[in-house]
């Protein structure tokens, strides 16, 4: 019997339509994510494989997360079919056992869910056989990855989800119930998604993700290319914890599903009375009488109490309407509203409806705590965050819209009223008109409790501007309307489908439609169904001019939608479900004068929006596609790159008048460039690359003849009559502007905008020669476009690349002047002292002007700033900030005052009589240091929340403005030439500053914290690599290697050698080379100062740190105490050390340990002490054996007791490095 | 204005070969009309359309000078409909759900209340006004049907199959109801019971395998057939040879006994009896001609 109901379900199911799609969607995806770069699910960059096992498992990860749509679909209907059929009767009156009915289904259910995962395997294997793949980067088949994705995420993500999902279709019978598990699941899993973001949460994120997305990404994070490319995912810990649970909650699920189960014909509950049903328990209920009979006319037999009144209906009043008394009135409105009350009273009267409202506050709860957080430290929670929370929701919102609609559409054939309904008089736009209603009505419920969710969230965190305004503008414009339009697609589908889960399986196409159209580069949002431009938020800015595009692309899809809404209305189902040839003949019967007009004004207004939008984006601006943009960058470098060598003046002075703009987002720009011939050879043509958004008003010089413009990709080359001779100079006087007319589709600027403005010189001012900067770096982009691998640094042993420093080729040391004017309520800033300040024509006017020369790098602000200033000795400080944003200037002001303690006393002098910190818009998230003047982003500190009783919390805005202050000394002073190795000069140096500026004002302690946060981003960012990592000695501009792997790098050698010692040699160092001319130092020069600090048998220290990659794995195997003869303990300690050299692909080689590494003993836990617990001992003990026993001698009673305790050692894993220590056997 | 029910070579063909409907033609005159027809004849099909609720592949239905194919709407405002088959929204009670379409179905608001009261009195619901409909047993959900059929004055009410299911008491009942509605409107009641037509229809028609094989009243039909029908009691044995060599156009058992009732223009011998001829025996009689010619 069993097997009967197994075969059954399995011939039922494959059968139909859904099972079908969702094999041919999962195979496509699976297809095109090996296949193409449009469909980006498994993770296959740079030089990793696209069929790589690292891949592979992703890829079956998230497709087995998509497949909780399928499985919904597979699992819940058989439960449900029979009820909604009405063959349930017949089923439970079989003499089947519950056994055979329940488990049969529920396997054969799993079976065909699990079945769609087999084209997904398909998909890969054929994918990667294709032949137009680029062979580098197809991998041997190994059939393990499939086995291992399917074994470890598949088979239990779908045990899991559809044994969640069988269960609450048995015991509620409801669709909904079942649904809302769905979408906690999704929550759970968004929420487990952005604890990840924090290293402190790990455990947590990996145990709340159902589908072992958490676990994967901690059990992988550190992985490198060559290990994405060749390793299995090692099923131990966390991953295999969370896998065991899941599979354990799977079972245990099913398992009281099966309990509760009865055969007894019990009519459809709603949740509320099932939870009564429930909490009756099994026995009382089973001694209750029967439940009443399901609803159906031929089920006969009407109770005894019916058949005494029955006969007795002599009297009987006059039929109200058949005595004419009543006028009917037919008004599509009220019928409209009535229908509409009925609707949301269905949606809100369910308990499913509480508990997704409850998932809304659980999301807004789950990932407040994450949002914005830098280095484990929160922020205030400012309303626009709070907005963002609901917005990173997206999903878990249309979700909910997708299931409602369904839900909707289906509500009277489901209930089995839909012939009553369909025979009224009322018009069919009043029938899914309320439904759409109730669709709008449900995401603005839940819009609402995310709403005061945030503000409980903000109140909780003693925030209390509370803004309500804003709330509302950021639902409306960023929440509102994509949902709305979400909301008739999703009906529009159910609809037509005429299907539900079809239904469902196309509106998950049509989410996954656009970001495949836009990676396919069909990016205009004119065809992207529904596209809108996002609205970042900036408290500066405020939403600034993307509401603009916004509002019109929203009000063009909106009719758009009115046109979908034609189709829903014409394709409505009324009656009996007809075949296709049936429904079009209906729709054009409704297709009459009144609705052929309105369909007339929704297209004709469809048309004259899109017409506008069209003129804005391609006529107003120019529009390039995606594949494009990439084409013309190619073709920028493929034209111009060979003038590259071509010798050119150099700029030795600029000068320039700069008009900004705000209101309309315009620059005019009127300069003068000095240009000096360094080169031995005259030079008789001018070559320049100007941004093509760049409009040129002029370019003169004397003799200065324009040989070629090409306009497009930003080239000119002009001839000069009089060559320039070698060690001449010229002046260039150019005027250009920037303005922003109308709209754009994508990428609008953000550089100058209504308040905040922030552009430097090698974004809008002409730049001598070829430049670099645009070159595509991704060696998969630049095969696909016929271009050579990059070469992102000249080697290190390059000297002639030395003659330009690493900032630009086009100057050394420029002479700076400038005059700015803004709007008369903004400040204009650029480098340099101010001269004069002047009101003229309405308009404010700046005059900047440096006092020596400067690294030709130079921007120019305008905003609506409030000013702190303050002194340090005689350098004047200036904080210029959002009025708001008072929370942390303070913090900064002595930031920089104790950074120029630290610089001024450790290197050498400031060169400057002044700093300046300016704010601008979260537009971008970095800060940057130009001479004199710090420009930093709203959202690296300015609202960073930092209470003087968390001590743990690190203080980030207080680094981040070290570090930009110590680029004053390591990179405006000291820079390095164009070869590998130059950053570390730079970032690296001004890294370590910044940590022993932090390390003076908070401790050791805090630095530990601060470096674990280093060590996971360098270690996980390692395996986004796209070419190869390289050598702190040789790092090509890579972030995680200078700044990251930098900042453990210099803590590291600081502790080796001292701080002292160390300093004293790098103050040797600037004081060679700073304010060089070329060529310009390099990295290797650095290191052989630095050696003089490092004593002969640390020398390997070098060569670890600098020279090689290295990475340890250092492990506590045991430790003991007992009492030492002379008194305290003696603890013995069994440690593992590994010590491994990495190539640029993370292959790893194991070398032999012959090092000083820390050994340490901790007492007790106490305020003061480290988590580890009070430091009794740290030593450097000299290892030189894979294994080692060693004995330290403490005071206090040891508790615990470790190798490497801190870390300072690269060690990717470092959780094993410290144990608790127990008492010696015999003692 | 009359408010005639034309029908006009309706045809209706489903998309797995079914011929629901073939060519069928009707005048439906006011008062009840009794659609008679084993089931899958058509009976719903016919019953669907006529409500808008289905469209046929050709033919015409026209009430009065209304083409109901093409003016749904205006056609919907003046029908009343019992669906043969229907549910409830969950946790709805009886008074609630047809105050509901009372309003739907243009009753203005002062006087919903008024018109539901009187609903529910005349169908006997009204102490069971509060119950949820999904408790109703199966006669008092017919009665509800009946009820919202009858809001607002239909000039066409469409019941279709409405004692299906139902005991003899609250078929009586529902039968009384029925019989209340008014004689200038067109009633169409479709049934498989021949009971429900005598009883209750002036006029009739019978339809099998989607043709109407029979219309008219039922008066008439009866006496087309008076003394011709002949009944006599057969043994198990018997049975076969009196059915090759009789008419035979029903078998019933009664009191645990076969008897035949034999269609001729004159006595059969053995032992047959006149009977008088009743509407079953014309039901019969008919599809079994129908069956033989097929």
């Amino acid at each position: 019997m069993l097997t009967e109901i197994l075969r059954f379900e399995l011939r039922y199911q494959l059968r139909q339509p859904v099972f079908l799609l969702a094999a041919a969607f999962f195979f496509l995806s699976a297809f095109l994510a090996v296949t193409t770069d449009a469909v980006v699910i498994g993770g296959s960059i740079g030089n990793v494989d696209r069929n790589a096992p690292f891949v592979i498992l992703q890829l079956l990860l998230v497709m087995s997360l998509m497949g909780v749509f399928v499985t919904t679909a597979f699992v819940a209907s058989p439960v449900l079919r029979d009820r909604e059929t009405g063959t349930h009767e017949l089923f439970f009156s079989t003499p089947i056992r519950k056994r055979d009915y329940l488990v049969g289904r529920f396997v054969g259910a799993l079976a065909v869910a699990l079945a769609v995962f087999v084209p997904v395997v398909l998909g890969v294997v054929l994918g990667s056989l294709m032949p137009w793949l680029d062979p580098e980067r197809v991998g041997p088949f190994r059939a393990a990855p499939y086995l291992q994705g399917l074994l470890v995420f598949v088979v239990p993500n779908v045990l899991f989800t559809g044994s969640i999902q069988f269960a609450l279709a048995t015991v509620t019978r409801s669709l909904v119930a079942t649904y809302a598990s769905v979408v906690g699941m999704f929550v759970a899993y968004g929420v487990a998604g952005n604890l990840l973001s924090d290293i402190e949460n790990e455990t947590l994120a990996a145990m709340l993700d159902p589908f072992g997305g958490g676990a994967f990404g901690i059990a992988t994070r550190y992985w490198t290319v060559a290990e994405r490319n060749t390793l299995l995912l090692p099923v131990d810990g966390a991953l295999l914890a969370n896998r065991l649970v899941m599979l354990g909650l799977a079972v245990l699920v099913f398992a009281v599903a099966y309990r509760r189960f009865s055969f007894t014909v019990v009519e459809r509950q709603s949740l509320r009375r099932w939870w009564h049903w429930w909490r009756r328990g099994r026995d009382e209920r089973s001694a209750e009488p029967a439940e009443p009979g399901a609803p159906r006319g031929d089920e006969g037999g009407a109770p005894g109490a019916d058949q005494s009144d029955a006969l007795a209906s002599a009297a009987i009043p006059a039929l109200p309407g058949a005595s004419g008394r009543v006028t009917l009135r037919f008004s599509g409105l009220r019928q409209l509203a009535r229908q509409t009350r009925l609707e949301v009273a269905g949606v809100v009267r369910s308990m499913a409806f509480l508990v997704i409202l409850a998932f809304g506050v659980l999301n807004m709860l789950g990932n407040s705590s994450m949002v914005d957080r830098l280095f484990g430290t929160p922020v205030y929670p400012v309303t626009h965050l709070m907005i963002s929370i609901l917005q990173g929701g997206v999903l878990f919102v249309l979700i909910i819209v997708t299931f409602y609609s369904g839900e909707l559409v289906w509500r009277e054939r489901t209930a089995r009223v839909h012939e009553l309904f369909d025979a009224l008089p009322v018009p069919n736009w009043a029938l899914w008109g309320a439904k759409l209603i109730a669709l709008a009505l449900v995401v603005a419920a839940l819009m609402l409790v995310s709403m005061l969710t945030g503000m409980g969230i903000q109140a909780a965190r003693g925030y209390y501007d509370f803004e309500v305004g804003l709330y509302l503008r950021g639902l409306v414009l960023a929440g509102g309307f994509p949902f709305l339009f979400a909301a008739v697609v999703a009906l529009f589908l159910q609809v037509a489908a005429n299907n539900r889960y079809l239904g469902y399986l196309l509106m998950i196409l049509y989410f996954i439609s656009v970001p495949v159209l836009a990676a396919w580069d069909f990016d205009h949002r004119l065809y992207q169904l529904g596209g809108a431009p996002g609205a970042p938020y900036s408290d500066m800015n405020g939403f600034g001019h993307f509401v603009q595009p916004l509002v019109w692309f929203s009000l063009y899809w909106a009719l758009g939608a009115g046109m979908l809404a034609i189709v829903i209305h014409l394709l409505w189902v009324r009656g009996v479900a007809a075949g296709l040839r049936d429904r079009l003949r209906i729709a054009r019967q409704r297709f009459t004068p009144a609705v052929r007009a309105t369909a007339g004004a929704f297209a004709l207004g469809f048309a004259a929006t899109g017409g506008y939008v069209f003129y804005n984006t391609n006529v107003l601006n120019e529009y390039v596609a995606g594949d494009l943009r990439e084409e013309r960058l190619a073709r920028y470098e493929r034209q111009y790159k060979p003038y590259e060598a071509l010798p050119q003046p150099k700029i030795t002075a600029l000068y320039a008048e700069v008009d900004i703009y705000p209101e309309r987002r315009a620059v005019d720009i009127r300069g003068r460039y000095t240009l000096r011939n360094p080169n031995e050879s005259p030079v008789d043509a001018l070559h320049l690359s100007i941004n093509p958004e760049l409009i040129v008003r002029s370019m003169d010089a004397p003799g200065l003849r324009l040989e070629l413009d090409d306009d497009t990709l930003g080239y000119r080359i002009y001839d000069l009559d009089a060559p320039l001779a070698p060690g001449a100079s010229m002046d260039l006087a150019f005027e250009v502007a920037i303005e922003n007319p109308g709209f754009v589709n994508s990428g609008s600027n953000t550089s100058v905008v209504a308040n905040g403005t922030f552009f430097n010189n090698f974004a809008y001012l002409p730049r001598i020669g070829y430049s670099r900067a645009a070159e595509l770096v991704d060696p998969n982009d630049r095969r696909r476009l016929g271009l050579a691998p990059i070469q992102r640094m000249p080697s290190l042993d390059d000297a002639a690349a030395r003659r330009n420093h690493y900032i630009t080729p086009e100057s050394d040391w420029i002479d700076f002047e400038t005059v700015v004017s803004t709007s008369p309520d903004q400040i204009a800033l650029a480098p340099g002292y101010l001269q004069r300040e002047w009101t003229e024509g309405g308009r404010r006017y700046f005059h900047y002007k440096m006092d020596a020369p400067i690294l030709g790098l130079v921007a120019w602000l305008s905003a609506d700033w409030e000013v702190a200033r303050d002194r340090w000795n005689d350098v004047a400080i200036e904080v210029y900030h959002h009025h708001a944003h008072t929370y942390n200037v303070e913090r900064m002001i002595d930031a920089v005052k104790k950074s120029l303690d630290y610089l001024t006393s450790q290197f050498s002098p400031y060169q400057h009589r002044q700093i300046r910190i300016v704010e601008f818009p979260r537009y971008a998230r970095f800060a940057q240091s130009l001479p004199n003047t710090i420009p930093f982003s709203e959202s690296i500190g300015f609202i960073a929340r930092l209470d003087e009783d968390d001590e743990e919390a690190i203080d980030y805005p207080f680094y981040v403005t070290a570090h930009e202050v110590a680029h004053q000394w390591w990179a405006h002073q000291v820079v390095g030439g164009r070869v590998q190795g130059a950053t570390v000069l730079s970032e690296t140096m001004s890294q370590y500053a910044a940590l022993m500026i932090m390390e003076r004002e908070y401790g050791r302690e805090q630095m530990r914290r601060f470096l674990k946060y280093e060590l996971d981003a360098y270690l996980s960012q390692r395996g986004g690599e796209l070419i190869e990592e390289l050598p702190l000695l040789r790092v090509e501009n890579q972030g995680y290697i200078h700044y990251r792997k930098g900042s453990l790098v210099m803590y590291a050698l600081r502790d080796y050698v001292g701080e002292e010692a160390l300093n004293a040699a790098l103050k040797r160092y600037v004081e060679a080379v700073r304010f060089q001319e070329p060529p310009y130092t390099y990295s290797r020069e650095f290191l052989s100062f630095v050696r003089q600090a490092v004593p002969p048998e640390l020398d390997y220290v070098i060569e670890d740190l600098f020279e090689t990659i290295t990475l340890y794995d250092n492990r506590l195997v045991e430790a003991t105490y007992e009492p030492a003869p002379g008194g305290g303990y003696a603890v013995r300690l069994e440690v593992e050390a590994k010590k491994y050299r990495a190539d640029g692909q993370g292959v790893e080689t194991e070398v032999p340990v012959d090092d000083w590494i820390d050994v340490a003993v901790f007492g007790e836990r106490g305020p003061g002490a480290s988590p580890e617990g009070k430091l009794l001992a740290l030593e450097k003990r000299k290892i030189d054996a894979g294994e080692a026993v060693l004995e330290l001698v403490v005071d206090e009673e040891p508790r615990r007791a470790g190798i490497d305790p801190f870390t300072k050692l690269i060690d990717r894993n470092p959780d094993n490095n410290v144990a608790a220590v127990s008492v010696a056997d015999g003692s | 204005m009359s408010h005639v029910l034309t029908i006009e070579g309706l045809s209706k063909t489903y998309r797995n070969g079914v011929r629901a409907l073939r060519d069928v033609s009707l005048r439906i005159p006011t008062g009840m009309f009794g659609l008679l027809g084993p089931n899958g004849a058509g009976k719903s099909t016919l019953m669907r359309t006529i409500a808008t609720l289905q469209e046929p592949d050709g033919g015409r239905i026209m009430l009065g000078d209304l083409d109901v194919l093409r003016e749904k709407d205006r056609v919907r405002q003046m029908l009343g409909y019992l669906p043969q088959e229907f549910g409830v929204y969950p946790r709805l009670s009886a008074q609630a759900m047809l105050s509901h379409l009372a309003a739907l179905k243009g009753i203005p608001p002062a006087q919903v209340k008024e018109t539901v009261e009187a609903l529910l009195r005349q169908t006997n619901l009204w102490d069971d006004r509060r119950k949820r409909l999904d408790t109703f047993s199966g006669g008092m959900k017919q009665r509800f049907g009946i009820a919202q059929a009858l809001i607002g004055d239909p000039r066409l009410i469409i019941v279709d199959e409405p004692t299906a299911g139902l005991d003899p008491t609250e078929r009586l009942r529902f039968h009384n109801l029925l019989s209340q509605i008014g004689e200038n409107i067109v009633v169409i009641l479709s049934t498989h019971i021949v009971e429900d037509v005598s009883d209750l229809c002036s006029r009739m028609a019978i339809i099998s395998k989607g043709e109407v094989l029979l219309a008219g009243e039922p008066a008439e039909a009866i006496a087309a057939l008076d003394g011709r029908i002949w009944s006599r009691v057969v043994s198990r044995d018997e049975l076969a040879a009196c059915e090759r060599e009789h008419h035979v156009i029903a078998t019933r058992l009664s009191g645990g006994r076969t008897v035949i009732h034999v269609y001729a223009d004159e006595r059969p011998e053995g032992g047959f009896e006149p009977v008088r001829t009743e509407l079953t025996d014309v039901y019969f009689s008919t599809l079994q001609r129908a069956g033989a010619a097929a």
